[in-house]
């Protein structure tokens, strides 16, 4: 394998794994909050593809940060309605958690046929929103994957300093750490909660419409990649938001580089693979080596 | 200021509260001590809202606090700095710190807070971006003091301040209570450690199996022999170097 072809695998499975990294991040930002482990939020990914894609059926020539943005709010404002019609629902009425989580699993299996009735069974190709071919060095790499890649890290450096620099943001931190006490400081629980599930969602938006405009978006796109990012955010550590970051990313590129090297038809077993592998030798997950190291 | 009335609460079946009443007088420095396992730190957890009361009414400023959400009633100046410090480990220190001014939303107020709670806890601001969950326990008192002081507290609850610190340590909680009731704060104290609780406090109130079964002026609470024997470990904490034969027959098993 030449330079040329290590550099665009080494690319393209950041950015695929900055599409897992973010929707990681929804997982482990509201497992800390609530408990709950969020199997819809895959279609969540999903449906903010498919309003990103619309937008873009709408007006053409939207920017590529408005289709993002378009698949922010909607992801955002469908995990925050989740939260505040049901999940809270639930959890008032004493439902115990793990029945919740199998709410989350019939969620997701109504976003996925209601996306069908809405957008249809077939893929839907992304229109190109970026031409040509960026040079560095003398190397062309594909624009759509520097932009997914880079989209990806600009969202994430933007979350980081939201939750520790904001009001909002710091709170929900708190909320994670410890709801007794962050309402003995003021903090309102449901407002709170309704807040990560937001930003949760939001992050699934975007990544939904990187993924869309990478390959497609399609109905059932948000169930297997709604489970490998499970699996990423299981790699970095359950609950932790750096883990999530570098989880998604390193699982991105194992899975890449997996495909490449050893099999494209067998890649998510590969990937499945390394990960129990992985948990076999670090049970908290990279969150767990980093808190031993220091 | 405070006025609890005939208070019944408990954890699921289990009633641990059994009518208990109280005041707490602007101004005023009042404890409440008992043995492990009174109900103290639930008759908190259900002024402040944690858990909801089952009787009985609790009012602040004559408002009843009935159905308030702990962050409301923490909003009216009720600030409750629970047992175990339950500072956010994560954080940083200026980052709990920032929790705590929650209310603070605009940046001014949360910079002159932050300025107020480093004046008076000077570590605090030694270590200001260090991880909170690295503290020492008498730092994460501080750290939980920092903290309800940006909530702009006008009556501190606080359960158990000294729990676990070195005598060193306790000593600073002391006087960070005396500092606090300089300011004006109303304080509501509850400790194990009766003798250094009745001795910063005005009145006190002696909790057993979820009943208050005495109260009065913090000094005659300190002189009564039932109170000296229970919670001041009357003769076996006054005499321990006595370690002998006389010892075992002036004290009780
Ligand atoms: N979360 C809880 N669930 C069930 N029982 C509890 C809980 N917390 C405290 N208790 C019980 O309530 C009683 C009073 O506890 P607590 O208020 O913590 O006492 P204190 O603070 O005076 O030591 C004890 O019998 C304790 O075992
Ligand atoms: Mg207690």
């Amino acid at each position: 394998m030449n330079m040329t072809a290590l550099l665009e695998v080494t690319v393209g499975g950041v950015a695929v794994g900055c599409v897992y990294s973010l929707l990681a991040l929804g997982y482990s930002m509201i497992i800390r909050a609530s408990g709950i482990i969020h199997f819809a939020q895959g279609e969540v990914m999903m449906l903010g593809s498919m309003c990103g894609l619309s937008a873009l059926w709408v007006a053409p020539s939207l920017h590529p940060a408005l289709v993002l943005l378009v698949g922010m709010l909607a992801g955002g404002a469908l995990a925050g309605a989740m939260e505040l019609l049901v999940y809270r629902t639930l959890r008032r009425r004493g439902v115990p958690l793990v029945s919740i989580i199998t709410a989350t699993v019939g969620f997701s299996i109504f976003l996925m046929n209601a996306a069908r009735l809405g957008w249809g069974s077939e893929p839907l190709r992304y229109p190109d929103m970026f031409r040509g071919a960026v040079e560095v060095s003398g190397i062309r790499i594909s624009p759509q994957l520097l932009w997914v890649a880079a989209s990806g890290f600009v969202i994430m450096v933007a979350l980081q300093i939201f939750l520790s620099k904001t009001r909002p943001g710091l709170a929900m931190q708190a909320v994670a750490q410890d709801p007794d006490a962050a309402q003995l400081m003021g903090v309102n629980l449901s407002r709170s909660m309704a807040a990560t599930f937001a930003v949760a969602g939001a992050m699934a938006g975007a990544a939904g419409v990187m993924l869309g405009s990478l390959f497609f978006s399609f109905f059932e796109m948000g169930f297997i990649t709604g489970l490998k990012a499970f699996v990423a955010a299981t790699l970095g550590g359950l609950g932790s938001i750096g883990g999530a970051m570098l989880g998604g990313i390193l699982f991105g590129l194992i899975e890449t580089f997996g495909a490449v090297f050893i099999s494209s038809a067998y890649k998510d077993a590969i990937g499945m693979m390394l990960l129990i592998a992985i948990l076999l030798v670090l049970p908290q997950g990279l969150a767990g080596l980093w808190r031993r190291l220091r | 200021m405070l006025s609890v009335k005939g208070l019944v609460a408990g954890y699921g079946d289990v009633t641990c509260l059994r009518g208990v009443s109280l005041e707490v007088g602007a101004g005023e420095v009042v404890t409440l001590i008992g043995a492990n396992g009174a109900g103290k730190s639930t008759t908190l957890r259900a002024i402040s809202g944690l858990l909801r009361a089952r009787e009985g009414g609790i009012w602040f400023d004559g408002q009843s606090l009935a159905g308030m959400t702990p962050d409301r009633i923490a909003a009216q100046g009720l600030v409750h700095v629970p047992e175990g410090r339950r500072i956010f480990p994560e954080l940083t220190v200026e980052e709990n710190l920032r929790v705590g001014g929650h209310a603070r939303r605009r940046a001014t107020e949360m910079r002159d807070g932050l300025e107020a709670a480093y004046h008076r806890f000077p570590r605090l601001k030694d270590r200001h971006r260090q991880r909170a969950g690295t503290l020492s326990g008498g730092e994460q008192q501080m750290l939980a003091f920092g903290r309800a002081m940006m909530a702009r507290p006008r009556l501190l609850m606080l359960d158990e301040p000294t729990l676990g610190l070195a005598p060193l340590m306790v000593v600073e909680v002391a006087r960070a209570v005396r500092a606090f009731r300089a300011e004006g704060i109303t304080i509501l104290l509850v400790e194990q450690n009766a003798n250094l609780a009745l001795g910063l406090a005005d009145r006190g109130y002696v909790m057993e199996t979820g009943r208050i079964v005495a109260q009065g002026a913090a000094a005659s609470l300190l002189r009564d022999p039932d109170v000296r024997a229970s919670y001041l470990g009357a003769g076996a904490r006054s005499e321990p170097q006595h370690v002998g034969a006389s010892t075992l027959e002036g004290n009780p098993p």
